[in-house]
């Protein structure tokens, strides 16, 4: 991790002289927590989650200089990437023609009942079941260890949304551990 | 075999700490990925220009311009005309200063771009 003096010393650089390696160095700052975050965002699909990464990198780079730095770097680096992901499920949604996503709940009793005879306890199954914006603000909250602050900088949602996202989410964790 | 994440079922909560603890230890890291660093740096496009100046930063511009060519003008024929006083050497002075700054700030972009491609 770097500093935020360190970070703001490689940003000005990235704006005022285009320096590739500035970047590079962001880059490899916030890789992990960003790679991890989109990981568990597509269900552990690692070659969606380089693919979505990279593209949530470029356009970092290209629109750095719209970067005003009144949040972190971090923050506005995992808007980018939701937004990469919301984009990629619309996308995938069109081309598939699949019902929307974020309908899928615990109360889709077919895909609970094949989850649990094939991961019973398997985390990543439990946060397949929450819908998109259950799942993204309960990453954010428990995974990256993100104040409710900074998830609404990130999500653009009020604080009592995020909140109720939260409380849903917690219980329909509760209950799928507690059905398994 | 029970689930050890099992709860009371009178109160099936589990409290933030449980939770943060076992979609911590339970979830799949990232991983290290060596290329990922030098896939996203083969990929960066060069930067488009992007400075746009805007129609009222055009007409700014030229207004200032021809500002600027009138008070050269004016200066030169009342000095021609009334002889050289302070506020004329002052005005002479000011006038070529700011005329410098503004040619400086148009032109500071296109100097930067031209010492970064050398």
């Amino acid at each position: 991790m770097i500093s935020r003096l360190e970070e703001m010393k490689l940003l000005a650089l990235c704006m005022a002289t285009d320096n590739r390696e500035a970047f590079s160095r962001l880059v490899v700052a916030y890789q992990e927590p960003l790679r991890r975050f989109i990981l568990n965002l597509t269900d552990g699909d690692y070659c969606l989650t380089d693919d979505l990464s990279q593209e949530t990198f470029l356009k970092a780079w290209l629109a750095i200089r719209s970067f005003h730095g009144m949040s972190g770097f971090k923050t506005w680096l995992f808007r980018i990437a939701i937004n990469e992901f919301i984009s990629y499920k619309r996308k995938a949604a069109n081309s598939t023609s699949a019902s929307d996503l974020s309908t899928v709940t615990l109360a889709d009793e077919s895909t609970s009942r094949h989850s649990a005879t094939e991961a019973a306890l398997d985390v990543t199954v439990m946060l397949k079941h929450l819908p998109d914006s259950e799942r993204i603000v309960t990453l954010l909250f428990y995974l990256e260890d993100m104040p409710i602050k900074q998830i609404c900088k990130i999500t653009s949602m009020q604080v009592g949304t995020v909140k109720s996202y939260l409380s849903r989410a917690r219980a329909h964790m509760a209950k799928f551990l507690n059905n398994n | 075999m029970a689930s050890p994440y099992k709860k009371d079922p009178v109160n099936p909560m589990m409290s933030d700490s449980e939770l943060k603890n076992i979609i911590k230890t339970r979830l799949p890291e990232a991983g290290e990925n060596p290329w990922f660093v030098n896939r996203v740096m083969n990929r960066l496009p060069d930067k488009p220009d992007k400075r746009v100046i805007s129609w009222a930063e055009r007409s700014c511009y030229i207004i200032a311009s021809l500002i600027l060519v009138g008070i050269w003008v004016t200066t030169l024929v009342h000095t021609y005309l009334f002889g050289l006083t302070t506020a004329r050497i002052l005005i002479a002075a000011l006038v070529p200063a700011l005329s410098l700054v503004c040619a400086v700030i148009v032109a500071a972009p296109s100097i930067r771009k031209i010492i970064h491609s050398l």
